[in-house]
């Protein structure tokens, strides 16, 4: 399980849109705050 | 979605980055994006390697209709939400974190069941001690 100071996962996701990104670039320049949803829909 | 919505100036005032995880495809996921006017980017994590990775759990078959999430439900459908054809594991727990830019992980959440989320609020809190 994930825990405080946990150094996050840095992978590669795709957004809806089809591009890619690595997890960190969201992170570099300000916290991010990442909600994981139940089912679309 | 609604709560996020709102309080998406909030979160923009805080100097955060908000971004969506979902299990659709993107086909799905851009689907859903425009039904629900989504507020933030959403990630495509049709495989759950994302919610897996973080160490979010699926809920029980006994968990997924306990009475709490039965009284929730109700509750969300007084309030005018609807249901619709779910996309994705209807077994996969939800969760919120917030990392840092030094990449450390300094908010976590793990639902206890599929309706259990923290709402925007608790969030914004939880921003103010990032460093």
């Amino acid at each position: 399980m994930t825990k405080y100071d946990d150094k996050a996962l840095d992978a590669k996701v795709m957004l809806g849109d089809g591009s890619e990104l690595f997890l960190s670039d969201l992170w570099k320049k300000q916290p991010l705050v990442l909600i994981f949803l139940r089912h679309l829909g | 979605m609604a709560q996020l919505r709102l309080k998406k100036l909030h979160f923009e005032q805080a100097g955060a980055q908000v971004v969506l995880v979902g299990m659709g495809t993107p086909e799905e996921s851009a689907a859903f994006e425009m039904k629900f006017d989504v507020p933030f980017p959403l990630i495509s994590d049709p495989k759950r390697q994302l919610y897996q990775a973080f160490g979010l759990k699926r809920v029980t078959a006994l968990g997924l209709f306990s009475p709490s999430a039965a009284v929730k439900g109700i509750l969300a459908m007084s309030k005018g939400h609807t249901v619709g054809i779910p996309i994705g594991d209807v077994r996969q727990l939800p969760g919120v974190f917030i990392i840092n830019t030094d990449g450390r992980i300094v908010y976590s959440y793990f639902a206890s069941d599929p309706s259990d989320h923290p709402d925007p609020d608790t969030i914004l809190r939880a921003l103010k001690t990032v460093d």
